[in-house]
């Protein structure tokens, strides 16, 4: 059946599996409905790569951020001419989705300097498409410098977008942006609270659904439906006690029906340290303060959770450690797409380097997994070992 | 606190000696060899063996080093005194043992050994391993190298989880060649030098530091008029000569700033000068004149034979030539000569130049190096662990039709002839310089 053969039937989803099932749906579109509909309304929306993009700056720009993303493009046969095949497969998707023009629903782009593959997107874009593309500079420490430097970058992308968008972003209209991502955050963690039951009422595969959609609509919408889905799950029962309580680490992963393959092994993902999860909400940013610009630095680079990019490694095992305690976590599942150097190194120094309570599978995977069955085969033959070693 | 049990260093001792031995036995054989090109390239030979030998006696004394790489204010440690020993050395220093085939085997299985995905950058994944095989020896304090590519950067992790009683220095790394990234890059140069202060009991000595950078930049301008001379065409050198200036000049740090370089460099100009003043180049029927846009692969040698027999062709700039423009250093104050170290080290080494920021600085290079140089095929990118070159593919292409010159765009591996090997090489490469020239494209 094809996923979004109904997707936007259902006007208002008014109960918790209603919300469930139109974010899993988002997943796999192109763009999502309150995105289109913003958009024929008239506004104004600005794709980013990579979480290290403040939205808040876009929604004070009066336009929607969406973080884009490749999931109904499974080929690369235009986007291999500019990208060579040791380029990690998501970029490959979607700039091929760029390069022939199917981000028509953007106004311009921001690209972080996060790693070597992302950060070439600016140099393509600004080459070979009409509209704009700004380079934002993320710092690879969390020292006093390198957050006046990034500051420093948020000025210029201030500037880039008031700009292109023919606006100002004055500090009024950033504290409200501020005060409403937060909002988003809190009931993400009231979410994520949720799976530390016994018996979690949503699965991994939906919660990863749940905060993917939300990079892809304006965010009053998505709170709207947040409300009702937390409201939901708040009184739902637990859907079973799994075989494995999991957590799942690891580079961008935006693709629910690949969680679906591990947890219909019987395990059940609980958390996850994932850019499309609670790495983007785990801190909110300070909305007291005169120097909103810097609140905006002390979130990306201090307060929350970091990916590698972002060194030292030590704060970054402690927050998994952290992670498996609060979730009582039997076992980690650390993915990586191929050729990813940042989530490469992590998954060995994940493996080797320190000892975690729990056990840990490493597994490489491309942008579009084909290979379901190996993936099968390796999750059952690691609850298979963690059932053994606890017997 | 950092210790060193006497089995670690009894095994640094032994792997050391090793390559000791290996290196010895090719110095040897080089330096009998007749022809007076290869016998230009015996001091830097010389050199790698002597530092090889050198850390070899820092591990015997127990003395204070640092651990870092080329690209992190050599100047400073000079000036302090302060031996370095650096990744680099570990693979490019033992390009000589490397040359020798058994004892590269061996160097790529410990290499194996490390559970590293194999799509991460070999250089790297031979950095961790020469610290596990303990032929880098632990350090007194480390400073991580945070650019240019992810690769480094996530391996000084694994660095520093390798040696987790050495203190490391983190610095920053900005992404514009502007003078707001040089002034970051300098404050954190600042913070290195007192970071090795408190942890290796040496001091920055600022008129030393003043003399090094005074020696280094007569040494680059040298540099640059060696390179200046390979614009002539026939080329008058062969594939790869200036490589000893680059190792002589940024990777060694017993030749770093001192008189054996500025005469070494000096040999290789009043060389060239005489072949060009005769009119003679490199090959006596100079066809192709190739810009090999990566730093030198261990298999340079065998791939210039190839590239001469086959294609009369000759490699004029790489990677790690000095055609770019480095900037003298300011010498008149401390503030001018930490701006003009930190621009040299984050903003003109190599690699370090061309990967760390924009794209624009690539195709700036090449477009000049092609028009300068008189380019006919570039080969870019190749290197398996060069992503950022990877996704530049388009551009380069464009850019190249631009200025006339033929791309060639395969991928290898510049540690590991196992990834592409030099039979594949040398039919990729033949294949496209024949048809380009029976094309009459170049």
């Amino acid at each position: 059946m094809n996923i979004l053969e109904n997707y936007g039937n259902n006007e208002n989803p008014k109960t918790a599996g209603e919300v469930i099932r139109h974010f899993r749906e988002a997943c796999y579109a192109a763009a999502t409905k309150e995105l289109l509909e913003w958009r024929d309304g008239g506004g104004k929306v600005v794709g980013y790569y990579c979480s290290y993009v403040p939205e808040e700056l876009v929604t004070a720009a009066g336009a929607v951020s969406v973080r884009l993303r490749a999931r109904t493009n499974p080929t690369t046969d235009a986007g291999d001419t500019y990208y060579g095949n040791l380029t990690c497969s998501y970029i490959r998707h979607s700039w091929d989705l760029a390069i022939k023009q199917k981000y028509d629903f953007i106004d311009g782009v921001i690209v972080p300097t996060a790693c070597d593959s992302v950060r070439r997107i600016h140099d393509n874009w600004s080459r070979y498409l009409p509209t704009f593309s700004h380079q934002l500079v993320v710092p690879r420490r969390n020292h006093e410098e390198s957050r006046k430097y990034f500051r420093e970058e948020l000025v210029l992308l201030k500037n880039t977008l008031e700009r292109n968008l023919g606006t100002t972003i004055s500090d009024e209209r950033l504290r409200e942006a501020i005060r409403l991502h937060n909002r988003t955050r809190q009931l993400l963690r009231k979410l994520y609270e949720l799976r530390k039951q016994k018996t979690p009422p949503i699965s991994g595969a939906d919660t990863l659904a749940v905060v993917v959609a939300g990079t892809g609509m304006p965010k009053e919408k998505y709170n709207a439906l947040l409300e009702v889905l937390v409201a939901g799950l708040e009184k739902a029962p637990g859907l079973r006690e799994p075989r494995a309580r999991l957590m799942v680490v690891g580079s961008c992963l935006d693709d629910p029906s690949y969680l679906d393959v591990v947890e219909a092994q019987g395990g059940l993902v609980v958390c996850d340290s994932l850019c499309f999860g609670s790495r983007i909400f785990a801190a909110d940013v300070e909305e007291n303060t005169s120097d909103l610009l810097d609140a905006l630095v002390q979130q990306q680079i201090a307060c929350r959770p970091q990916c590698p990019h972002v060194s030292p490694f030590p704060p970054r095992a402690e927050y998994v450690e952290g992670l498996i305690k609060d979730y009582n976590v039997d076992g980690v599942i650390c993915e990586r797409m191929q050729m990813c150097d940042n989530w490469g190194m992590e998954s060995y120094l994940l493996t080797n380097s320190v000892k975690l309570s729990a056990p840990i599978l490493t597994v490489d995977r491309e942008y579009f997994s084909a290979a379901t069955g190996q993936l099968s085969t390796r999750v059952q033959a690691f609850l298979e070992s963690m059932e053994g070693a606890a017997r | 606190m950092r210790t060193v049990s006497s089995a670690e260093r009894a095994k640094s001792i032994e792997v050391l000696t090793q390559e000791i031995e290996t290196q010895e036995a090719f110095v040897e054989f080089v330096s009998g060899v007749e022809d007076p090109a290869v016998q230009l390239q015996v001091p830097n030979l010389k050199s790698m063996l002597a530092l090889t030998k050198k850390v070899r006696q820092v591990v015997k004394d127990d003395e204070p080093f640092v651990y870092s790489w080329f690209v992190l204010g050599p100047e400073i440690y000079h000036a302090m005194d302060l031996f370095w020993d650096s990744g680099p050395r570990a693979e490019f220093g033992t390009f000589l043992a490397l040359s020798v085939p058994e004892y590269l085997e061996q160097v790529l299985k410990d290499c194996d050994r490390v559970a590293v995905s194999s799509d991460i950058c070999t250089l790297h994944r031979l950095a961790l391993s020469a610290i596990e095989m303990k032929r880098s020896p632990k350090p007194w304090a480390a400073v991580a190298c945070i650019h240019p590519c992810d690769g480094v950067s996530q391996a000084q992790s694994a660095v520093e989880r390798a040696w987790p009683d050495v203190p490391m220095f983190w610095m920053d790394s900005p992404y514009y060649p502007d003078e707001r990234g040089v002034k970051f890059f300098a404050g954190q140069m600042r913070r290195m030098a007192k970071f090795l202060e408190e942890h290796t009991g040496k001091r920055l000595d600022l008129d030393k530091l003043r003399d090094v950078c005074n020696a280094t930049n007569e040494q680059y301008a040298l540099w640059g008029e060696f390179d200046a001379l390979k614009r002539n065409r026939p080329c008058p050198v062969g594939s790869w000569a200036g490589y000893g200036i680059w190792n002589m000049m940024q990777n060694n740090p017993l030749t770093f700033g001192q008189p054996i370089t500025t005469q070494y460099i000096k040999s290789l100009i009043t060389d060239a000068e005489e072949k060009v003043a005769a009119g003679k180049g490199h090959l006596e029927n100079e066809k192709v004149r190739v810009l090999f846009m990566d730093i030198a692969p261990v298999w340079f040698a065998e791939f210039a034979e190839m590239l001469e027999q086959e294609c009369n062709g000759v490699v004029v700039v790489e990677g790690q030539g000095g055609s770019y423009a480095y900037t003298p250093i300011d010498t008149s104050t401390e503030e001018s000569m930490f701006m003009g170290i930190a621009r040299r080290n984050c903003m003109e080494t190599p690699m370090i130049r061309t990967s760390r920021g924009p794209v624009d600085i690539i195709i700036n290079d090449m477009i000049r190096n092609v028009l300068d140089y008189k380019i006919d095929v570039v080969i870019a990118p190749g290197h398996m662990g060069h992503k950022d070159m990877q996704a530049s593919l388009k551009i380069i292409r464009d850019a190249c039709e631009t200025v006339g010159a033929k791309l060639l765009n395969f991928q290898y591996d510049l540690f590991d002839n196992r990834y592409m090997p030099m039979e594949e090489i040398r039919r990729i490469v033949t294949q496209f310089i024949d048809a380009m020239s029976e094309e009459k494209l170049i």
